[in-house]
C-alpha cells in the first residue's frame, strides 16, 4: 500500500533541493529537468496514495522525551490533507514545467530551483503533518523559502524588500503561533492534532492559546490586518507567484484552521474568524479593483479569495471553504500563468496601461477563458466554490452575505478590467513587441492544462462535500444574485474599460473618487506600519543604545585599571625565548608531580 | 625476565633527564628536535617495560609503534619547517629567533 508511506512523497523534493544546492555550479544546465522529475516522481506517489486512500493513517516517530511531553514527528494522511497534498504536487509539477521556459537560462536555475523544491517538499509537509511539532517545523521552511524565492533577483531593490517585508510580516506571525504552540503545551500531555481536536475542552487558556495560533495563520494566508506582504511579494519571478503566493502557501493559514476547526469552534472564535475573512475579502477585491500592475491584482484578488475562505471556515462549512480552495488553486494557478505568459513576451512589462493584448489572438482566447472562470460564472469551477460560500454566508450573518456578495461583484469587476483594459490599450508596441511572439510550449501546456482543470474543477462538487462529509447547500436565491452581479460587473467592466463609454477618470474627479483614493492608498494600512512600527522599532533601538553607551560601557570601564595592571605585570613573561617556556612547562609538571605525592614527599623529608 | 623493572625506570629517567636538559640549554633548533625525540624514546621505553611487565599483553607494546610513526611523521615537518626558517631568517639559532614576544 503506497497510502502507508504517502508522507514519503517530501523525500524527492528535499532530495532535490539538497542535490542542487551541493552541486549548484555543476548542475545549473540540468537543474529543471532534475527537479521537474523528482516533482514527477512524488506527483506519483501522491496520485497513487490518494487513489488508494480510504481511511485515515497516522504515522509517528519519536524524536525528543521531556518530563511529561514527547516530541514526536508525526503524519497524518486523512482527507484533508491527502486532497491538499495532491493539490500542491499537481500545481508544484505544473509551476516546474513551466518555468523551465520563463526563467532565463543565465538566471541561477539551480537556486531556483533548489528553492521551489525545499518550498514543494515543506508545503508538503505541512499539509501531512499531525503535530504541532512538525508543522512547525515544516511551516518554519516554508516561510524561509518564501523568503528567498520572493528576492530570488535580489539585486532588484524592490524585490529584496519585497522579501524583507513578506519575512517580517510572516516570522512575527510565527512568533504569536510558537507562543500559543507553548501554551498549549502546557495544558495538554499531546500535541497531536487529533488528541487536541477531541479532548479539548473549552476555557479561557484555549481562548488565548488558539487566537495566537489564528495570528500566526493570518500573516500566513494575508488576512487583514497582516495582507500588507502578498502585493509585493510580487516582486519575485512569476512562478513563484504561482505556486507560492497563489496556489498553496497562501492555503497554509486556511488549512491549518480548517485542521483545528473543532479547536476553534470550543475556543469560541469562530465569529471573529468570519468577520476577518469578510473585512479581507472586501479590502482585497477593492485594492485589486485600482491596482494597476497586472499581477499584483491578481495578488489582491487571492487576498480576497483567501478572505472568502476564510469566512466559509468561520461559519463553520468546512466543505464550502475546501471546494473553493479547490477550485481557486487551478483558476489562480491558471491565471498566473497567463499574466506570466503576457508578461514574458512584453520583458516582465507589468503596469496594465502599458500591456496590450490582441483580439483574437491566441493569449486572448486562454486569457478570457481564464478571467470567465475567475468570475465564477455558472458552469465553470470557482462558480460552485463561491457561491457554496455566498450561499453559506447567507445563512450565517445578512450583514455578512451583502457585504460578500457586493465583494464578489467587485470581484467580477476587477477581473474583467484585468483583461478589458490591456486589450482597450491603443498604445503603439515597440517593434520588437511588434514581431509575433510564440508562446513556449513548455509554459502553454501547463497554463491549457490547469485551465482544463479550473473549468472542469466544479464537476467534483458533490464528490468533494461527500468526502467531507457534508451535505452539498445551493441556496437558490444567492446563486440568482450572484450569477447576475456577475453578469452585471462584467458588462459595466466591458463598456468602461474596453469601450470606453465612460471614461474611468470621470469616476475619480467625482464625489466617488474618494473611494478611489482610498482603494489606491490601500486603505492606508502600509503607510500606518511605516510609521508606526518604524516609530516603535526607533524609538527601541533609541534607548537601547543609551542604555549600551551609557550603562553597559560604563560598568565595563571600571574594570578597565585592574586589567591593566594585570596586563602589564604578567606580559613580561611572553619573553620570545622559547626556552624559557619549556622551562616552565617542566617545572610546572614537576609542581603538579609533587602535588599528586604530596603525602610521600612528607613522610621522606620526616615533617 | 633477567632485568628487574626498576632498571628500566631508572633508564627511561635518565633518557628524561638528559634530554629535557638538552632541550634547554642548547641552542641549535636540530639538536633541540633531537632531544625532543629521546624524550618520546624515554616515554617509550617506560610504555614498553609497564606492558610487558604488568599486563601481560602487547597493547602497550604495539602503541610505541604508532609512537613511532608520529615520530617520523612530525620530523618530516619540523625539518621541512626548519629549512623554511633557515631560508628566511638565515639561521636555526633559536635564542635568536625571539619574534613571537609583547
Amino acid at each position: 500500500m503506497v497510502v502507508e508511506v504517502a508522507y514519503l512523497a517530501i523525500v524527492p523534493f528535499i532530495l532535490s533541493f539538497l542535490v542542487l544546492s551541493i552541486f549548484a555550479k555543476r548542475l545549473n544546465r540540468f537543474a529543471p529537468f532534475i527537479s521537474i522529475f523528482l516533482a514527477a516522481v512524488s506527483l506519483a506517489i501522491l496520485a497513487v496514495s490518494f487513489l488508494e486512500f480510504n481511511q485515515t493513517i497516522e504515522v509517528k516517530f519519536s524524536w525528543l522525551t521531556f518530563a511529561n511531553i514527547n516530541f514526536t514527528i508525526g503524519f497524518l494522511m486523512d482527507k484533508l490533507s491527502m486532497m491538499f497534498a495532491l493539490l500542491v504536487s499537481i500545481i508544484s509539477f505544473f509551476v516546474l514545467v513551466y518555468s523551465y521556459s520563463y526563467m532565463d537560462k543565465k538566471d541561477a536555475l539551480s537556486r531556483f530551483h533548489a528553492e521551489m523544491s525545499l518550498f514543494a517538499g515543506s508545503m508538503l509537509g505541512i499539509v501531512l503533518s499531525s503535530n504541532f511539532i512538525t508543522l512547525l517545523i515544516f511551516w518554519e521552511i516554508v516561510g524561509l523559502s518564501s523568503y528567498l524565492l520572493i528576492g530570488f533577483w535580489h539585486y532588484k531593490k524592490e524585490a529584496a524588500r519585497a522579501a524583507k517585508k513578506a519575512f517580517v510580516i510572516i516570522i512575527l506571525g510565527d512568533v504569536f503561533m510558537f507562543a500559543g504552540i507553548a501554551f498549549l503545551a502546557t495544558q495538554f500531555p499531546s500535541l497531536d492534532f487529533n488528541y487536541l481536536n477531541s479532548n479539548a475542552t473549552s476555557s479561557p487558556f484555549l481562548t488565548i492559546a488558539m487566537s495566537l495560533i489564528l495570528v500566526g495563520a493570518i500573516a500566513k494566508s494575508a488576512q487583514f490586518p497582516l495582507h500588507v506582504w502578498l502585493g509585493d511579494a510580487m516582486e519575485g519571478p512569476t512562478p513563484v507567484s504561482t505556486l507560492l503566493h497563489s496556489a498553496t502557501m497562501v492555503k497554509a493559514g486556511i488549512f491549518l484552521v480548517a485542521r483545528l476547526l473543532p479547536l476553534y469552534s470550543l475556543a469560541h472564535l469562530l465569529d471573529p474568524i468570519a468577520l476577518i475573512g469578510v473585512a479581507t475579502a472586501f479590502i482585497g477585491a477593492t485594492i485589486a479593483f485600482s491596482e494597476i500592475d497586472i499581477k499584483r491584482v491578481l495578488a489582491f484578488s487571492t487576498v480576497s479569495q483567501l478572505g472568502f475562505m476564510m469566512l466559509a471556515l468561520g461559519a463553520s462549512k468546512i466543505g464550502a471553504s475546501m471546494l473553493y480552495s479547490f477550485t481557486q488553486t487551478f483558476s489562480k494557478a491558471a491565471i498566473f500563468m497567463i499574466a506570466g505568459i503576457i508578461m514574458h513576451s512584453l520583458k516582465e512589462q507589468r503596469d496594465l496601461r502599458k500591456i496590450r493584448i490582441r483580439p483574437k489572438s491566441m493569449i486572448f482566447y486562454i486569457a478570457l477563458l481564464g478571467m470567465l472562470v475567475m468570475s465564477g460564472l455558472p458552469p465553470f469551477g470557482d462558480f460552485f466554490g463561491k457561491d457554496t460560500i455566498v450561499g453559506s454566508a447567507m445563512g450565517y450573518n445578512t450583514l455578512f452575505f451583502v457585504t460578500i456578495l457586493f465583494t464578489s461583484f467587485i470581484s467580477t469587476l476587477y477581473i474583467s478590467r484585468w483583461i478589458f483594459l490591456p486589450l482597450g490599450n491603443s498604445i503603439k508596441l515597440k517593434p520588437e513587441g511588434k514581431k509575433k511572439h510564440k508562446i513556449p510550449l513548455t509554459m502553454l501546456v501547463p497554463t491549457i492544462l490547469l485551465l482544463v482543470g479550473a473549468v472542469s474543477s466544479g464537476f467534483f462538487t458533490p464528490y468533494l462535500f461527500h468526502y467531507f462529509g457534508e451535505a452539498e447547500e445551493f441556496n437558490m436565491l444567492s446563486i440568482v444574485l450572484s450569477t447576475s452581479s456577475v453578469v452585471a460587473a462584467i458588462l459595466i467592466s466591458y463598456a468602461v474599460f474596453y469601450k470606453k463609454m465612460i471614461k474611468p477618470i470621470v469616476f475619480v474627479r467625482s464625489p466617488l473618487g474618494i473611494f478611489h483614493k482610498i482603494f489606491v492608498n490601500k486603505y492606508w494600512i502600509d503607510a500606518a506600519y511605516d510609521k508606526f512600527a518604524l516609530g516603535m522599532f526607533n524609538f527601541v533601538f533609541k534607548a537601547l543604545d543609551y542604555i549600551d553607551v551609557f550603562v553597559i560601557d560604563r560598568i565595563v570601564n571600571l574594570f578597565n585599571p585592574v586589567s591593566e595592571i594585570f596586563a602589564d605585570t604578567f606580559k613580561k613573561m611572553q619573553s620570545g625565548v622559547t626556552q624559557t617556556y619549556v622551562v616552565g612547562i617542566l617545572l610546572g609538571l614537576l609542581l603538579l608531580f609533587a602535588m599528586l605525592n604530596a603525602d610521600k614527599i612528607m613522610l621522606l623529608l620526616g615533617v | 625476565m633477567s632485568i628487574p623493572l626498576e632498571y628500566f625506570i631508572v633508564v627511561s629517567t635518565a633518557l628524561f633527564v638528559i634530554a629535557s636538559y638538552g632541550i634547554i640549554t642548547r641552542k641549535n633548533m636540530l639538536v633541540i628536535f633531537m632531544c625532543a625525540e629521546v624524550l618520546v624514546a624515554a616515554a617509550a621505553i617506560n610504555f614498553v617495560a609497564f606492558s610487558a611487565f604488568k599486563t601481560g599483553n602487547p597493547i602497550g607494546q604495539s602503541f610505541v609503534v604508532f609512537g613511532w610513526i608520529l615520530s617520523v611523521s612530525d620530523t618530516i615537518i619540523a625539518l621541512a619547517l626548519f629549512m623554511y626558517i633557515l631560508k628566511e631568517e638565515g639561521n636555526i639559532d633559536l635564542t635568536k629567533l625571539r619574534k613571537l614576544k609583547w
